[in-house]
């Protein structure tokens, strides 16, 4: 591939929020060597100034692009509105993740650099991961975020439970992985190429040996163990069943601002992923008829996915004693839900998709929060270490009441308008009630998860009014106020919130 | 031009209501310190009467202003409350025309009035604040209700007093035994039935016309009428108003709660019970006159429940014991008339009744709590007589309500009434039985009053002078007995008969708002009495309204001996009589005890044998499966990696499956 020093030029200016991350991510690293300061938020500050230049610079980019052709950098990023709306939305999550490293009470704070540094490591992968149509760098960009991901998991490497949580983390992962490349590999072999518009045939592109469409007719079942692999791959990410069994596990395990990231920001990366891997893929106007044909087979293998995810996530999450672990199901299950939309296989689903996630950061970014100021308080993670806490700290319990109501997907909060719209977009009368019985599944799921959020609140209020007191956390208070607020107000005026969605599903012809 | 200030006339009884009730906390707040400290709630009386006063100024100014032919509304800018692609369905303006000024004028005038009164009347009470909180709050409601320009905003002032009224019914909810807070629930209950009714009734008017302000409503039902399209629907929905109408205005078969809502301290009776709130669902009729126009059925439904509520609550009325009780199912009965003016097409008699009957009736009602604070909280008639020597201010007054009441010549209830049964005879036909009925009525209502005025302040003392003291009521009660007073003499002046050659000043003031109902319901020909017929109704009407008052004033003026024998004869009758004719017993025993029974049915058998088991059976169902599963989860990544394969593998399967 020849580039002239030009294109060298525009390209690294359409990457430039890319490059800021890795600028700043290596500051962090060099002051943390100069400054060497145990105790010190200024690096997490920092790393949020970064985190915010980046999302200006995206915002900017957010405006420029939005046509039917995109821009691409060095042949392999694409800057489309989709990409852009992930990169923020990963910004964002991280920005409080970081904020939350920065509250954490049982955080010791040493290489507190190192922390800040492989969180924003991660977000460059995420970067690179939602923002390829080339599966060659989806798979780079993945690994990127899995190798910062497993040093995040064992960051507190002396305790057993992290280093355990670590340990699995990297097993599953690799395992994943593998599974991932060589269902990718299986797709190249069959097609010649790792260019999803290519292969979906929208595209000219050099080294095609077949097309999708020839290849699904010929070969049906390479092409079914490719697809299946590959989704293999996503679903782990997303920890959507039955590759989720290392979520609960690792999620327990890990310091909490990571398993916010890993429920957050991480399973919105596979989620962004496997929209464009589907969009691009099957769903484009110009794609060959037997291409959609099969995009609606794996829809359905999706809607089974998805129901049973759903199913395990929520009965599971019923017995636990651990508030982390429990919100670790929580996140399983709402995995599922997400996977309604997708399943949809329209325009409308996975719009609904990508709003229902920035319900889903609204409501688990604030949930998580919680449990860092109570479990920083207490120094546990069980029901029953809540009780009667409601009354020793009434603000934060209160916000964590409309979080959990959120998270149930009830009025007045945004989850309920989340929830609306999968629905909405399941009942499309284009699917002919084809995922009814998924809709139905959706909502005796949420029924079930009303039990075990609602019993955080009664371990909360209904019980004796705790002996010990705990301090107060202003500015993490704050912050969950501001969230607690924006699940109702976003409820009430959720137009532009919709719209900006929507505007950003930018991946196809339709 | 738009008048936004139109806005403050309810904005200022709202702000008083406010304060008061920051005031009620900040005195609760004092009393947790100290339980004797009293706390600024004696700020509270002062600043909720001034504002409703300040309420009855601009109402005043509202009122002068379209005094002139060329002008007859105000209308402040429309708030858009219920945008529907961008248009304005359900948009509520403030509007003073002839109607409401009038109505606006009564509320804050006799409502000003109250309030001074409740200064005196409720101190010392622990709730001080509280009850002046709910009274401006009451009046703030009273006031949308009026002065909306659409049915909406109606209906919100509609639910808002009836809010208040239960508050205010319910307001000694723990003193008695509990009956204020059972009669609150049953004020509220009955209101609900009403309200129903209401809504439905508002929905067909807006499937019907697509609007819901008065005026488009009107204009739709004067086309309707201009292109005789047919009327069906909108005499439903005219019934279902009405039936929202029964019940604020307790017309049967939902006239039950008022003389319950005696319960509530004695302003709340005056103010809520007898001259504003029961009277909206005459205004909600006059103001949508065309309609009801349009549906001669419907009017004459409204007169037959008018006359006949007119007539059962004014024979109840001869027997109470509870001098508060008297002046409810008078209250009642007096509606009831209003209603049976508003059937026979007579909007202008309606409003003369209910303006006059505020008077006289606050009046009536602020006397008997005069009497009851004198008498340190005594209800019971049997137990006064002979007051007049130890209250002659309150006496004096009451004596002025109470012939204006009955009806007495050329007070103001004389004029009225018999506006109200001129009407009904001039119509004949089947009309004549109603006219019959009121003045049945009449006499009924001669009779009652006197004998209230006889029980009370004549006779033998039936109490321990000695022992009881009872006092004059201090100025600040008394003052505003003595302003309704003249009011109740002088009011008549309103609306004298044509035949005293004089102009009808209400008849000459609601043209602008009845002419499109008249010219519906009577075209060009309004039924009219020759001068003779009506000189002799009117000399008619005096003779029976002096007849029965002597006659009910002698027979017991003595003493008890008179009721007393009643009892002793009359048996069956004294009983049904007692009880409202057995309807309040009826509901008790027929509808409220179907009713519990079918709630124990369904909260028993229904929902927690049925719902809940099969709820419960499910959720445990749920647990074991998610116990399963936890221990599903052992931490064994041979497990896990297994699971995995197995799951994969069988995704394979299902997607090859699908392909073929």
């Amino acid at each position: 591939m020849f580039l002239t020093g030009d294109i060298h030029a525009k390209s690294l200016g359409l990457l430039a929020p890319e490059l800021v991350l890795v600028a700043v991510s290596l500051l962090i690293l060099v002051l943390d060597l100069v400054w060497k300061e145990r105790d010190s938020s200024r690096l997490g500050w920092i790393s949020i100034g970064g985190l915010a230049l980046t999302s200006f610079l995206l915002l900017l980019a957010f405006g420029r692009s939005g046509g039917p052709e995109h821009e691409t950098a060095f042949a392999l990023v694409t800057i489309d509105r989709f990409g852009i709306f992930f990169k923020l939305f990963t910004c964002a999550a991280l920005a409080v993740v970081i904020f939350f490293v920065m509250q954490d009470r049982r955080e010791r704070k040493s290489h507190i650099g190192e922390y800040y540094f492989l969180l924003l490591g991660a977000a460059i992968g995420i970067f690179f991961m939602v923002g390829t149509n080339n599966l060659l760098l989806l798979v780079l960009g993945l690994e990127l975020l899995s190798l910062a991901s497993y040093s995040l998991a064992g960051f507190h490497k002396a305790e057993r439970r992290s280093a355990e949580a670590a340990m699995k983390y990297v097993i599953f992962g690799g395992l994943s992985a593998g599974v991932m490349v060589y269902g990718i590999s299986l797709l190249y072999g069959l097609t010649g190429t790792l260019d999803l518009r290519v292969m979906a045939g929208v595209a000219q592109g050099e080294g095609v040996t077949r097309s999708l469409a020839q290849a699904i007719t010929e070969s049906p079942g390479a092409v079914a163990i490719a697809m299946v692999m590959i989704l293999g791959g996503f679903s782990y990410k997303m920890s959507v069943a039955p590759f989720h069994f290392w979520a609960p596990d690792v999620y327990e395990g890990a310091p909490t601002p990571v398993t916010t990231f890993l429920a957050v920001g991480s399973k919105a990366a596979g989620f962004g992923a496997l929209l464009r891997f589907l969009a691009v893929l099957f769903q484009d106007g110009g794609a060959a008829e037997a291409v959609r044909a099969y995009g609606l087979q794996v829809g359905s293998l999706l809607a089974l996915l998805a129901a049973v995810t759903m199913t395990i996530g929520n009965l599971a999450a019923m017995r636990q004693e651990s508030v982390k672990r429990m919100l670790a199901y929580s996140s399983v299950a709402h995995a599922g839900y997400l996977l309604v939309g997708v399943a949809a296989m329209t325009s409308e689903g996975f719009e609904a998709a990508m709003f229902y996630l920035v319900a889903y950061y609204l409501m688990n970014l604030g949930a998580f929060g919680v449990l860092l100021y109570f479990s920083g308080e207490t120094g546990e993670e069980t029901f029953d270490s809540l009780d009667g806490l409601g009354y020793k700290a009434p603000l934060i319990s209160v916000a964590m009441v409309v979080f959990l109501i959120s998270l149930t997907g009830l009025p007045p909060m945004i989850g309920f308008l989340g929830k609306w719209k999968l629905i909405q977009a399941a009942m499309d009368p284009a699917l002919d009630g084809r995922l009814l019985w998924l809709v139905i599944c959706l909502v005796l799921n949420s029924v079930v998860s009303l039990y075990y959020y609602l019993r955080v609140a009664k371990h909360l209020f209904l019980k004796q009014p705790a002996e010990r007191s705990v301090r107060p956390a202003p500015a993490l208070t704050g912050l969950l106020v501001v969230l607690a607020v924006l699940n109702v107000l976003l409820l009430a005026y959720a137009r532009p919130l919709v719209e900006w969605t929507s505007a950003s599903f930018d991946l196809i012809l339709r | 031009m738009e008048s936004n200030w139109l806005w403050l006339i309810p904005g200022l009884p709202f702000m008083g209501s406010v304060i008061c009730g920051a005031l009620h906390f900040l005195t609760l707040r004092a009393r947790e310190r100290n339980p004797e400290a009293k706390g600024p709630a004696a700020l509270a009386g002062p600043i909720a009467a001034g504002l409703v006063g300040l309420a009855f100024v601009l109402t005043t100014v509202a009122f002068s202003a379209i005094r002139g032919e060329d002008r007859t509304l105000l209308q402040s800018a429309p708030w858009n409350w219920i945008p529907v692609d961008g248009h304005t369905v359900a948009g509520v303006a403030m509007v003073v025309d002839r109607l409401s000024a009038a109505m606006g004028l009564v509320v804050t005038g006799v409502g000003f009035l109250i309030h001074v009164y409740a200064t005196g009347y409720m101190h010392g009470d622990r709730g001080y604040a509280k009850f002046f909180a709910y009274l401006n709050l009451f009046v703030a409601m009273m006031l949308v209700l009026i002065l909306s320009s659409s049915i909406v905003g109606t209906f919100v002032g509609w639910e808002g007093v009836g809010l208040c009224s239960y508050l205010l019914i319910g307001f000694w909810y723990d003193k008695q035994d509990g009956w204020p807070a059972e009669a609150g629930q049953k004020a509220f209950i009955m209101n609900r039935i009403g309200d129903a009714s209401f809504l439905l009734g508002m929905f067909l008017l807006f499937k019907n016309f697509g609007a819901f302000d008065y005026a488009s409503i009107n204009a739709a039902a004067e086309a309707t009428h201009a292109a005789g399209a047919s009327t069906g629907q909108l005499a439903l929905a005219a019934a279902l108003l009405f039936g929202g109408a029964c019940g604020k205005s307790a017309q049967l078969p939902l006239f039950t709660w008022l003389p319950d809502a005696m319960a509530g301290p004695t302003p709340v009776s005056a103010l809520i019970h007898a001259a504003t709130m029961v009277t909206s669902g005459i205004y909600l009729i006059i103001r949508l006159n065309p309609l009801y126009a349009l549906a001669p059925q419907v009017m004459y439904g409204v007169a037959v429940v008018g006359a006949l509520t007119a007539f059962i609550a004014g024979s109840s009325a001869l027997v109470q014991r509870d001098l508060k009780g008297v002046l409810a199912y008078s209250t009642v009965s007096q509606l009831g008339y209003m209603f049976l003016a508003l059937g026979s097409g007579a909007w202008v008699a309606a409003l003369f009744h209910v303006i006059t009957h505020a008077f006289f009736k606050a009046l009536l009602f602020l006397g008997a709590g005069s009497v009851i604070h004198g008498m340190h909280e005594e209800q019971d008639m049997h137990k006064m007589g002979g007051l007049r020597r130890y209250m002659p201010r309150t006496f004096i007054t009451f004596l002025a309500g109470a012939g204006a009441l009955s009806g007495l010549p050329l007070l103001s209830g004389f004029f009225s009434k018999d506006e109200i049964l001129g009407h009904t005879f001039a119509l004949g036909g089947t009309w004549y039985l109603l006219w019959l009925v009121g003045v049945g009525t009449a006499a009924l209502t001669a009779y009652y009053t006197w004998r209230m005025v006889a029980l009370t302040f004549f006779g033998p003392e039936r109490f321990d002078a000695k022992a009881l003291h009872p006092h004059e009521s201090p100025a600040v009660m008394t003052l505003p007995l003595v302003v309704l007073a003249l009011l109740a003499v002088a009011g008549g002046l309103l609306g004298l008969p044509h035949i005293f050659h004089v102009p009808h000043l209400l008849h000459h003031w609601l043209e602008p708002v009845t002419h499109a109902g008249d010219a519906i319901r009577f075209g060009e020909h309004a039924p009219h009495l020759a001068a003779g017929t009506e000189w002799m109704l009117l000399g008619f009407g005096a003779l029976i309204a002096l007849y029965f008052a002597d006659r009910g004033f002698h027979a017991h003026k003595s003493g008890l001996a008179a009721d007393e024998a009643f009892q002793a004869r009359g048996g069956a009758l004294a009983r049904t009589l007692n009880n409202a004719w057995g309807i309040d017993r009826f509901y008790t025993r027929g509808v409220v005890a179907t009713v519990k029974l079918a709630a124990v049915f369904i909260a028993v058998v229904i929902d927690q044998l049925g719902i809940d088991g099969a709820v419960n059976a499910l959720g445990r169902g749920a647990r074991r499966t998610g116990e399963s599963l936890r221990r599903f989860a052992d931490g064994s990544i041979a497990g896990y990696g297994l699971w995995m394969g197995a799951g994969a593998a069988v995704l394979v399967l299902v997607l090859t499956w699908m392909g073929v």
